[in-house]
């Protein structure tokens, strides 16, 4: 069950991201972005993405251990991963969210 | 110059030495090694701010879980689960486990402080413990940022205008922490230490750094017992206590008299040297029991023998201590003294007295705590405690172990500490031993500078006058043969002298006997010949009357 798509193998079933921010301040305007740019190119229509507001939903940070703003929670599918930055590093996410990359 | 606000911690004996606790609404850095009791002193000061000074604070912990520091300062007595219920401490575990995270690009620490910022609110938290954010290094690899981060949240707190501990490791040679946090700390730097030796550990407080604020750069020991956190001043030796001029009997009517005729002096200190085995406790028994008499309250700390031990001992010389203890005047306290380091043996023997007030402190032998430190350690142990006695007015009575017999040491090196001085000897010779007493000093009396025979009787200790005579000083047995050689000589001569003076007696009445018998003879001669005379005087007579008559017959016839 996997689709080859530039050179990365990435599994069919859906993906949980959950994407911890604080205010629209500018590194999480630019997490969202990158995030998205690595979504819509690796994992086209099978990716939801919950942003999560610290500053509206403070406990939140209590109860998921975020310690770090951006903190990106892989739910689904597992191993869960932590993935924190503003995914500037695009090897780095990819690494991080476990998508295999074949040259 | 703005005046620097003071945060009471309510850590004991903290407050006094910072002249007033933590500088309010700053951090400070408490760091040490693993062990040294950063965590409980965070946690104390949070707790005691809120059940003190109702100050409620915020503990964020990145190494133990909630239930481990409830379970861990439990056996404080802090029950901080009750306390979290009440709001008035909140507790967070952060996490940053550096495995599980992928670092994607730049970041920042926003998650912390939100956290923070929404404990600190939910309670209105005046204090906050960061218990330690060094482990941020090592779950995160971006140092730059946590430095800035650090840099700003020390910042925000300060903003916040809570009093904040910040915890941390200690450092290599450069540094005081591991991660050079004093960088961010500035105000206030606190060192904690825990030295082992010999398997006791001795725990040590310095106060590094206290901006604004005068401060003693003397370390300070502390323990951790049941209760939490104590630190103890250091008191320097103050030479002002409130002196005595009354006194308190030994105990001992002899000893009583060679001290001025009354005995020790009240509230001064008293040192009993001397070998195992020469009567040193009997000494302090006699003391206890007599004080407990006039209704004197008495504490014991006894570190060689246990209390039962002691009352059975002493009833073998007549010494009965058991109604003083049901009377509640004598109370025993009886520890070992290796069981701990000696910066808690001070403690307990002063929070004991400060529970007990007593009038009279036994300590039972000082030592003892020479297998428990340095002789320095020691020494300045015994002057604090001897310091702490004088200030309370006490009458402390120290024993000591001597190691050799022939030898006058206080056994702590600290003559000068004590008021009066008696050294416990013991003589050696004729196969027997003998114990002596003799006062090496007392201050603020005159005393007798003979040495006693000392003898433990079954009515107690007796003090004799050592024998001499022209050819020597005598104990024991020795005194004893030679009192009786002496005496049997001293009656010899005497029989002598009586019979001599009962054959003057003889002479003189034989002489008067001759002197009679000469003067009846010669009464007897003098009445002799005064018949005699009277005889030849009458014959004399009748021979001139037959004259006459001769005559007048003659006459008659011519």
């Amino acid at each position: 069950m996997k689709a080859k798509r530039r050179g990365v193998v990435v599994t069919e079933e859906a993906w949980d991201l959950r994407l911890f921010i604080v205010d629209n301040q500018p590194r999480s305007t630019a997490a969202i972005k990158n995030l998205k740019h690595v979504c819509e190119t690796y994992l086209a229509n099978r990716c939801n993405v919950e942003v999560v507001d610290l500053a509206i939903h403070p406990e939140m940070a209590k109860i998921e251990q975020i310690v770090v703003i951006p903190t990106l929670q892989k739910l689904n599918p597992r191993p869960q991963k932590i993935l924190v930055g503003d995914f500037s590093v695009e090897a780095n996410v990819l690494r991080g969210l476990g998508i295999e990359q074949k040259e | 110059m703005p005046v620097l606000h003071k945060a009471p911690t309510g850590i004991r004996g903290l407050d006094e030495i910072t002249g007033g606790g933590l500088p309010r609404g700053r951090p400070t850095l408490v760091y040490g090694a693993a062990g040294s009791g950063k965590t409980l002193f965070g946690m104390e000061f949070l707790v005691r701010g809120a059940t003190l000074f109702n100050e409620p604070g915020v503990f964020m912990s990145f190494e133990e879980t909630e239930p481990e520091l409830a379970t861990n300062v439990s056996s404080l007595g802090f029950d901080v689960n009750s306390l979290i219920k009440a709001n008035k401490l909140s507790i967070d575990h952060v996490v940053v486990e550096r495995s599980e995270i992928e670092e994607t690009g730049e970041y920042d620490l926003e998650g912390l402080f939100v956290r923070l910022n929404s404990a600190i609110e939910s309670i209105k938290a005046k204090r906050v413990v960061l218990d330690t954010v060094e482990v941020l290094f090592s779950g995160l690899s971006n140092t730059g940022i946590i430095r800035a981060e650090l840099r700003r949240l020390f910042r925000w707190l300060k903003d916040k205008g809570v009093t904040t501990i910040v915890t941390g490791e200690r450092g290599g040679e450069t540094m005081l922490t591991r991660h050079n946090l004093e960088e961010y700390v500035s105000d206030c730097v606190i060192f904690l230490d825990n030295r082992v030796t010999e398997q006791l550990s001795t725990r040590r407080l310095r106060i590094v750094k206290y901006r604004g604020s005068s401060h003693s750069t003397n370390e300070f020991p502390f323990i951790i017992d049941e209760t939490g956190l104590i630190v103890m001043p250091v008191t320097e030796v103050r030479l002002n206590y409130p002196v005595s001029t009354e006194r308190v009997s030994t105990g001992i009517p002899r000893l009583d008299e060679m001290l001025g005729g009354k005995g020790y002096l009240k509230g001064s200190s008293i040192l009993i040297s001397g070998m195992v085995g020469t009567g040193k406790t009997s000494m302090a028994a006699h003391f206890v029991e007599a004080a407990c008499r006039k209704g004197i309250s008495c504490l014991y700390i006894a570190y060689e023998e246990a209390p039962d031990q002691i009352i059975r001992n002493m009833r073998s010389i007549g010494i009965d201590l058991e109604p003083s203890v049901k009377k509640g005047l004598l109370k025993y306290h009886a520890l070992r003294a290796s069981e701990q380091g000696l910066e808690k043996h001070l403690l307990i023997m002063q929070q004991s007295v400060l529970k007990f007030n007593p009038d009279i402190v036994i300590v039972d032998a000082i030592t003892d705590f020479g297998t428990t430190g340095s002789p320095l350690e020691v020494r300045q142990m015994v002057l604090r405690l001897v310091d702490f006695f004088k200030m309370k007015g006490i009458t402390a009575f120290f024993t000591s172990m001597s190691s050799r017999a022939d030898l006058e040491e206080t056994g702590v090196g600290l003559s000068s500490a004590f008021d009066t001085w008696i050294h416990l000897g013991n003589v050696t010779g004729n196969l027997e031993r003998n114990r002596t007493l003799v006062i090496i000093k007392s201050r603020g009396m005159a005393h007798s500078n003979q040495v006693r025979e000392f003898l433990l009787t079954d009515k107690g200790v007796q003090l004799k006058d050592i024998y001499t005579n022209a050819t020597g000083a005598f104990m024991g047995s020795a005194r004893l043969s030679q009192m009786a050689t002496d005496q049997l000589a001293a009656s010899a001569r005497a029989e002598n002298i009586a019979s001599r003076e009962r054959g003057v007696e003889e002479k003189r009445r034989a002489l008067e006997e001759r002197i009679n018998a000469m003067r009846a003879d010669f009464e007897a001669e003098i009445r002799e010949i005064k018949l005699a005379i009277s005889q030849e005087k009458a014959r004399d007579k009748s021979l001139s009357t037959g004259d006459k008559t001769l005559t007048e017959h003659r006459r008659m016839k011519s």
